[in-house]
């Protein structure tokens, strides 16, 4: 876990893509909030590894949301009940039910409906926020908080020995 | 300047496909492991017992399972299995199973048994294995245990609460309170000393009329009239008084009176209690049969609220939708209108062989889906069997019909011929055990149930009947001339007919036997008995009389003190009716007072 933050922090720290970090922090929201075990799972798993997103954020973010999930499950129920169960959507629902491939997504569940739902509705604004976080982090935050005591207790620290570590490693021992 | 890569890596796309294949061996490595545990949870989670199963084998090409070795424990008996079943194979649509729809065309079931011993409990912690009292023995016709032995008087007086006893002591706390209720009353009544008084105002009215003119004579007939209305007062308050106590004196000797009769009323009640009546003893053999009837209704009517999460699940609609409830944390499926509505579960066939002690037979059941509304057609289960080594014929035919989930009808018709019988315990009463040794038995029965409303009818007739009459377990010889009467009895006969009626509701019903055993046992049961009841009734009245005679000892003059206290209201009654009638003048020729009292004028 240690590890993970560390590699996490030092993503968060480079000049990799403020777009790849949070993306992937988006997606690791959506596989975790939603019951795992599920077909639209394999599509985040495929984006995650096909494009150049942050492996490390996402499962960060994978770990912290299924955890989140216990507490929200029940919002979700109601949410995805109260849509399935809508008059007014129930063509849409009844097209989709005679679909193969939507039958296998497991939408016409209230859970799965309801989290992949709430997690769609978040994804780009979350994204978009993650993104200028990270992007004014770097810019102002950053040297500030380098500066800091707690930034130098934080230096003497193991996690910041396996960060170093990890920075060390990637360029091939520090001296090479 | 810094080289900008690809958004896209195809590495990615290939460590996509090398985990997916890896998830696919793992899962096919496993997948029979959480088939098995899946079975075994869900199973004992529904029965309230474990499920176990030997193992399950998924296969993909064609898809389908088998499963073998699987135990299903009786949670009343966790030492039993209600059912075991060596192997279940079937297969399985793949194209309908990734639309979500299980559909088995043909499933089969080979070596069934019902009621195995089990090598280890099957309970789970939640349910309590024992010291249950179970549906069957708590609905069933029952035998009275000691039926033929007569309690000890003194045993059944110890310590119990007579009610005619109770009656008694209530009485004479009534008696109590009312007497010191009007000691106080009378006290307060017009007595001895207000009449004097009175007297005396007359005697002084009487003489002042005598010494005056018109003025005084007209003012001692006022003074008379008040004196009279004075009397007539205290008359009146005392006749009310007498009266009341009166009625109550009344009420008080009905109730000395019933006192007097309750031990009577209590060697009643006991008798009725602790001896068989005319109408147990010509239910006898229906009371003995119903035992082993109730057991078999009692199986029959929880294997069928077990089989319900089967047969139709828990729905509820919402507009258009299904709403289907699955456990917590789940949520819940909604399902809606297919364009071509196919249950989500559909066994279309399923064959069985039952083993039985006494041989094996085949069946079996069409239509098994919890969506029996869609599908349209009502679960059917047929047996046909011809040829086995217990029975001439042997046809079952049954329906469970939920077509219409608001009013489901479950249907059962039976018949079966030359059935050979041996070793069937009708009674084990330590009292009274009787079994059938042998005998070739025809059975027609039909069952309904509607709902909650159960409607069911069966003839048994046994013929080249061997009855045994148990041996008392003490000495394994019969004790008295009852048993000895008995074991001849049932040792003459050979053909029995048997019919039983149920009818009422899955919760309360009634269940009518009539067989020939009734008039029989009867018959025997009732000369044995009558001189012991004779003794037990004398002895049980002796102990009654000695418990009550003290309580009731005195009651007869505990009325005394109230009878006293209307004798001196009467007393004083009459005091005040003399003095009302005294002549107020003694002078001839006057007209008389219009007044009791006598004007002087």
């Amino acid at each position: 876990m240690l590890r993970l933050i560390a590699r996490f922090l030092r993503i968060l720290n480079s000049e990799a893509d403020p777009w790849a970090i949070s993306i992937a922090l988006c997606l690791g929201m959506l596989a975790g909030l939603t019951p795992f075990y599920t077909l639209h799972n394999l599509g985040v798993l495929l984006i995650l590894l096909l494009f150049r997103l942050n492996i490390s954020a996402f499962i960060l973010s994978l770990i912290l949301c299924s955890g989140l999930a216990y507490l929200l499950d029940p919002l979700f129920h109601y949410f995805g009940l109260a849509l399935l169960t809508s008059g007014s959507l129930s063509g849409l629902w009844i097209s989709l039910y005679d679909s193969t491939f939507w039958r296998l997504t497991g939408f016409n569940n209230s859970i799965i409906l309801g989290s992949v739902l709430f997690s769609a509705l978040l994804f780009a604004p979350l994204a978009l926020l993650l993104k200028i976080i990270i992007i004014k982090y770097r810019e102002h935050i950053l040297a500030v908080v380098n500066r800091t005591r707690l930034m130098t207790a934080f230096k003497a620290s193991k996690l910041y020995r396996i960060y170093s570590g990890l920075g060390t490693l990637r360029t091939g021992g520090g001296a090479g | 300047m810094k080289e900008r890569k690809s958004p896209i890596r195809l590495k990615g796309l290939i460590a996509f496909v090398i985990i997916i294949l890896v998830i696919s061996v793992f899962w096919l490595l496993v997948i029979d492991c959480v088939v098995k545990r899946e079975i075994e949870r869900n199973g004992t989670d529904a029965v309230g017992a474990k499920v176990e199963l030997k193992s399950a084998d998924l296969s993909l090409f064609p898809m389908g399972l088998t499963l073998t070795g699987l135990q299903v424990t009786n949670p009343e008996s966790p030492m039993q299995n209600s059912v075991e079943i060596e192997r279940i194979s079937f297969s399985i649509d793949g194209a309908r199973l990734l639309g979500r729809k299980v559909l088995v065309e043909e499933m089969e079931v080979t070596g069934v048994r019902f009621n195995t011993t089990r090598s280890r409990s099957g309970a789970i912690r939640k349910t309590a294995a024992t010291g249950k009292t179970s549906g069957s023995e708590k609905k069933a016709g029952k035998l009275p245990t000691d039926l033929f032995k007569l309690p000890d008087p003194k045993e059944i007086l110890k310590g119990a609460d007579l009610p005619s006893l109770a009656l008694v002591e209530k009485l004479k706390a009534d008696l109590n309170s009312a007497e010191t209720k009007w000691q106080e009353k009378f006290k307060e009544l017009p007595g001895k000393k207000e009449f004097d008084e009175y007297k005396e105002r007359f005697d002084k009215l009487k003489a002042t009329q005598g010494g005056g003119g018109l003025e005084a004579l007209l003012g001692g007939a006022a003074g008379f009239a008040e004196l009279q209305k004075d009397i007539q007062n205290d008359l009146d308050k005392i006749k009310s008084a007498q009266k009341e106590i009166d009625s109550i004196t009344s009420g008080f000797k009905s109730r000395i009176s019933a006192a007097a009769k309750a031990p009577e009323q209590d060697l009643k009640r006991i008798m009725k209690k602790y001896t068989l009546s005319p109408d147990s003893l010509s239910n006898l053999g229906s009371a003995l049969l119903g035992q082993k009837a109730g057991t078999y209704i009692e199986t029959a009517l929880k294997w069928n609220k077990r089989l319900a999460p089967v047969i139709e699940r828990v729905k509820e609609r919402r507009g258009n939708a299904e709403v289907i409830r699955h456990p917590r944390k789940r949520g819940v499926t909604v399902r809606f209108k297919d364009k071509t509505p196919t249950p989500d579960i559909l066994i279309r066939t399923l064959n069985f062989s039952v083993l039985t002690a006494q041989g094996e037979f085949a069946g079996k059941v069409t239509d098994i889906t919890p969506d029996a509304e869609i599908h349209g057609r009502p679960m059917r289960l047929s047996v046909d069997a011809t040829e086995v080594d217990w029975a001439d014929k042997i046809k079952i035919d049954g329906t469970i019909d939920r077509t219409a989930p608001t009013a489901p009808i479950d249907t059962v018709t039976a018949s079966i011929k030359g059935a050979k019988i041996e070793s069937i315990s009708l009674s084990e009463s330590e009292e009274f055990p009787i079994s059938i040794n042998s005998a070739v038995a025809q059975l027609k029965m039909k069952a309904n149930m509607s709902g909650e409303v159960i409607k069911a009818n069966a003839d048994i007739s046994l013929k080249e009947l061997k009855l045994d009459r148990g041996k008392t377990p003490e000495t394994g010889k019969e004790k008295n001339a009852l048993g000895k009467g008995l074991s001849s009895a049932l040792s003459s006969i050979n053909e029995l007919k048997i019919g039983i009626e149920v009818s009422g509701t899955r919760e309360k019903y009634a269940v009518k036997i009539t067989s020939g055993l009734d008039s029989l046992l009867k018959g025997i049961v009732e000369n044995q008995m009558k001189a012991q009841v004779a003794t037990f009734e004398n002895e049980l009245r002796k102990e009654i009389e000695a418990k009550t005679a003290g309580p009731l000892k005195g009651l007869d003059t505990s009325l005394g003190p109230l009878q006293d206290i209307s004798g001196l209201l009467s007393g004083q009654l009459g005091f005040g009716n003399e003095l009302l009638k005294q002549p107020s003048s003694s002078t001839p020729g006057k007209p008389a007072s219009p007044l009791p009292f006598k004007l002087p004028f």
